[in-house]
């Protein structure tokens, strides 16, 4: 249950569960939703896995990810959601706005 | 080992330990239905022999089949304990154990509903198996879990609380309700498939 709490603390991680929870997602597409880097997101993904909360699926060369959450951590989740632990999220962690699915956000100019 | 494993193993013999003394000592205060407690002696020898069976499979680490099995055995001689013990409780301390008794069966299998709920979105197919959308099939099962899990904790508590006469009858509402919900859930599932492969 510790690697659960662990995995729920993160924000970056609470996000990709909210993501999954519309239908599973392509590694890529789970990215880019993220202005993070991609090691950094296969570490979030990594810890996910390790909680049992979600299930990687390998299709060709693309990893697939699917949510694999029990009812209480379903409500765990939803309780950090309504607790607006959300809004405390550092805002490099916070999602792109007007990221769409399999479109990378744009680079800022130098 | 899998410490989760173990302790559910460990916890299943301590319980079914637990009721063949109360059943033995229950045969011996009253002799006379010696056919009642033979025949849940003969259950917890059969639950004994599923629990071995389980202990000895090389998936125990991977909680698969073994620990499916397992849990069962837990949850199987929980509801036969549970009510053993009010019952004795009730013997020694010279009360009416038989409502208690019967409470706290109800209650308990109002639990293993609800677990069994919780553990069904952790249920996955393969998305190559999959002859829906996934996010569709993904969808029906947290709902169906959801259900399952509302509807086991309703009738837990409805056998917790109200008077047994209310109890019958509202708890029997509230699985056909949620049965009810989970098929209409499902008939649409596969409406929804059986559109996707005609098109």
């Amino acid at each position: 249950m510790s690697r659960v709490f662990k995995a729920l603390a993160d924000p970056t991680r609470r996000r990709v569960l909210q993501l999954l929870r519309e239908r599973p997602m392509s590694a890529g597409e789970l990215a880019d939703h993220f202005v993070v880097s991609k090691p950094t997101m296969s570490a979030h993904f990594a810890v996910l896995h390790e909680a049992g909360l979600i299930e990687a699926e390998k299709n060709g060369r693309t990893i697939y990810y699917r949510l694999k959450m029990s009812v209480l951590e379903d409500a765990l989740l939803g309780f950090a959601r309504t607790l607006g632990w959300e809004e405390k999220a550092p805002a490099a962690h916070r999602t792109m706005p007007g990221a769409r699915q399999g479109q990378r956000p744009a680079k800022k100019e130098a | 080992m899998n410490m989760r494993w173990m302790t559910t193993y460990h916890g299943a013999w301590g319980l079914m330990m637990l009721t063949a003394a109360l059943v033995t000592w229950h045969w011996s205060v009253r002799p006379d239905t010696g056919v009642a407690w033979a025949a849940t002696i003969a259950t917890l020898l059969v639950m004994g022999a599923a629990l071995l069976w389980s202990g000895r499979q090389p998936t125990r680490d991977t909680g698969q089949a073994a620990g499916a099995i397992t849990n069962a055995v837990l949850f199987g001689a929980l509801i036969l304990a549970c009510p053993l013990l009010v019952k004795t409780a009730g013997v020694a301390l010279q009360l009416d154990h038989a409502e208690w008794s019967r409470r706290a069966t109800m209650a308990l299998s109002g639990g293993f509903l609800a677990a069994l709920g919780n553990a069904f979105p952790k249920t996955l197919t393969p998305l190559a198996a999959l002859h829906c959308n996934p996010g569709t099939v993904q969808a029906f099962q947290r709902f169906a879990g959801w259900t399952w899990v509302l509807t086991g904790l309703s009738f837990a508590l409805v056998w917790m609380v109200l008077p047994i006469d209310l109890a019958k009858p509202l708890s029997v509402a509230i699985i056909v309700c949620g049965m009810v919900l989970v098929v209409a859930a499902l008939v649409r599932l596969f409406l929804l498939r059986e559109r996707r492969m005609i098109h």
